[in-house]
């Protein structure tokens, strides 16, 4: 489904990503683990498409509607409506946009891009609210502006909430479960993973190995200095919150 | 330069109608060098002739289709054409609130603070119209104050002169709109004064909307008695001039205004907003939020004074101002002003200039939104937060109308 051959890529002149392959298939659960500044966010911004990273070499390949694409150099919202959806790390408040007209926005770009009838505000808010029960939301977070006054927890299960409405082929999640407490994080795995299935993968970036008893990944990847060092199964990821990284630097 | 009133063109078209002008010849004429007018350019309203128009007995057919449809049909009207009062299509009798004019005499006898565009008013303002809202009175229908205009407005003057008095614990919603229509060469020099009793509730709208071509200097004077509440949102889109001075006194115990205000700017759009809160009494609040939204070489400016006198203990004092900019070209001087004498006071104030947020921006498109939709609902939120702070919904929408 991805594919990432030995990508440069840069922020305002900084080489952040070097030389990093990465290859996702579908039905695929990988987890990125990594120290403090080691390029995680960087990698997620960029197969987001996020217009101030440069890829400076390498490939990001994609399999979309009309077969296996470039990502590179395609717009944002055109990755998105093709299936990859990124929940930051640190979401984005948007004062004066509600969230419900942000979501039914989103939800009705993609439909229109795939030549699908949109949804009525009606409909919506019912199938809104139906994704909201599974990440036990309260719906007063449907009227306030996007992540405008939410705690730090909430803006994370918003994200995933974005995620249940949106359905991605591909999702990258970006520490999802920082920020968490441990009932709210199991919750949020719940909702991850009831929209887990054959057809699409996710990449989850994580500090923890906690969110990995609940998400189970099939392959765990240490990322360092912008490349990853280290692929294994789910045991590495046991072993760096023993070890942490030295042993995989050195 | 001139720089007396008396030098200036204006001064002579005016004299001619208005032969007591002349006490205010030697006043000076504002010029870019003093503070408050730093920022606007009066010397082309100083170089103009605009005659004062002549007050007119209007029929109900002299009245235009255009401003019949651009009247609310279940508001309260009372409008202005041109500057003359259009009985017409006015509301006569309401219960509760008298509607009159004030002569000439009366009208000067109230107090002036020697602001030249303000005693320039009270000389040439033909009358003075007088709205007394009886104390208690509630009445939930909106009051639309209406100044409209046309192309016969070009090259001349107007002078609005209002004095509103909400009674003891009365309620009341208000629009005062200055609408031209086909962008006449004018002239406006307005005075709104707005008195509230104890416990009276006000929410006030204005709207600014007389075209590219148009000269408007408006003030807004606003006096709170003891636990009134005064609301206000001034919508101003600009002009070649249009200067906005709005002060609210807060001379009551426990008296609270939220005031606040949008200017939407573009081509070479010009408005500047100073407003002045003034905290006199104790255990009073005041918070407001200035918006600007400025596109091509349109130019914003904000100057917001608040001034907490000694005995103004527990003030309560929020200020801001945020201007966002869609062009390189756009111009935004803003300036708060806190001046505290009180020591037991929570006071902040702040400015904040930007561009459209690339992070909102990617948010927005990470989840489809294309770019230049996602840069349509960043705009509409910035505006919505601030039209949100009109809390009544009818008033509201009202506003989305007239600015729309
Ligand atoms: N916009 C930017 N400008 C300059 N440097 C940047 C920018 N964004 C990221 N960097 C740098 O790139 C490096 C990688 O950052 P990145 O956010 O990808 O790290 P990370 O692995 O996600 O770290 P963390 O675990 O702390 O989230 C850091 O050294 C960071 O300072
Ligand atoms: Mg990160």
């Amino acid at each position: 489904m991805l594919n990432i051959k030995d990508l440069y890529a840069s922020v305002e002149g900084n080489q952040i990503l070097k030389g990093l392959s990465l290859s996702v298939k579908a039905g695929e659960v990988h987890a990125i683990m990594g120290p403090n500044g080691s390029g995680k966010s960087t990698l997620s911004k960029v197969v987001a498409g996020h217009p101030q990273y440069t890829v400076d070499r390498g490939s990001i390949d994609y399999e979309m509607s009309g077969g296996v694409k470039s990502l590179i150099g395609m717009a944002p919202e055109t990755r998105a409506r093709e299936g990859i959806f990124l929940a930051f790390q640190y979401p984005v408040e948007i004062p004066g946009v509600p969230t419900s007209g942000f979501l039914r926005a989103s939800y009705n770009a993609v439909c229109r891009h795939h030549g699908l009838e949109e949804m009525d505000p009606m409909d919506f808010d019912g199938f809104v609210r139906e994704k909201m029960k599974i990440l036990e939301m309260d719906d007063k977070y449907i009227d306030r502006a996007v992540n405008v006054d939410f705690s730090g927890g909430e803006k994370k299960r918003n994200e995933i909430l974005q995620m249940a409405v949106l359905n991605p082929r591909l999702a990258l999640l970006d520490e999802t479960d920082s920020g968490l407490d441990v009932d709210s994080m199991k919750i949020v795995a719940h909702g991850v993973n009831t929209l887990r299935n054959k057809r699409n993968a996710m990449i989850v970036i994580t500090h923890y190995q906690r969110l990995l008893n609940y998400i189970k990944p099939d392959v765990v990847h240490v990322l360092y200095q912008g490349r990853i060092v280290k692929t294994a199964g789910p045991e590495l990821a046991l072993e760096v919150e023993e070890r942490g990284y030295d042993w995989l630097i050195k | 330069m001139g720089s007396l009133f008396g030098e200036t063109k204006l001064f002579t078209s005016l004299n001619a109608a208005h032969k007591s002008l002349v006490a205010l010849e030697s006043l000076p004429w504002p010029s870019v060098r003093d503070d408050a007018w730093k920022y606007t350019d009066l010397s082309s309203l100083g170089g103009s002739a605009f005659s004062p128009v002549s007050e007119r007995d209007l029929k109900a057919k002299d009245i235009p289709e255009a401003l019949k449809s651009f009247l609310s049909p279940t508001g309260i009207n009372i409008v202005f054409y041109n500057g003359s009062y259009a009985g017409s299509v006015s509301s006569l009798s309401i219960e509760g609130i008298e509607i009159g004019l004030l002569n000439k005499a009366g009208a000067d006898n109230l107090p002036l603070d020697g602001f030249l565009f303000q005693t320039m008013n009270a000389v040439c303002a033909p009358f003075a119209y007088v709205i007394n809202i009886h104390p208690k009175k509630v009445e939930d229908r909106i009051l639309h104050i209406v100044h409209w205009n046309d192309k016969k407005l070009d090259h001349k003057s107007l002078f609005p002169r209002i004095f509103i008095r909400s009674g003891a614990r009365s309620i009341v919603k208000i629009v005062e709109s200055f609408f031209s229509k086909d962008e006449p060469t004018s002239f406006i020099n307005s005075m709104t004064d707005i008195q509230l009793e104890d416990r009276a509730l006000v929410e006030f709208v204005q709207v600014f909307r007389n075209g590219k071509k148009s000269m408007h200097v408006a003030s807004t004077r606003v006096t709170q008695k003891k636990e009134s509440s005064f609301r206000s949102f001034q919508f101003l889109d600009g002009g070649n001039i249009l200067r906005n001075d709005l002060k609210v006194q807060l001379n009551g115990e426990g008296a609270s205004a939220s005031v606040n205000g949008l200017h939407q700017l573009k081509g070479k759009d010009h408005a500047d907003s100073h407003t002045f809160i003034e905290h006199v009494a104790p255990n009073a609040s005041s918070d407001q939020l200035y918006k600007a939204i400025l596109d091509d070489a349109s130019h914003s400016v904000f100057h917001g004074r608040v001034y907490v006198h000694k005995d103004a203990q527990q003030t309560n004092s929020y200020q801001l101002n945020k201007n966002l900019l869609l062009s390189r070209d756009a111009r935004v001087d803003t300036k708060p002003q806190l001046e505290i004498f009180a020591d037991d006071v929570k006071c902040s104030h702040g400015a904040a200039i930007g561009q459209m947020d690339d992070e909102e921006l990617f948010y927005l498109q990470t989840r489809g939104i294309a770019k230049d939709e996602a840069v349509r609902m960043l705009v509409k939120g910035f505006i919505d937060d601030v039209v949100s702070r009109v809390k009544d919904d009818t008033l509201r929408s009202e506003l989305v109308k007239m600015v729309g």
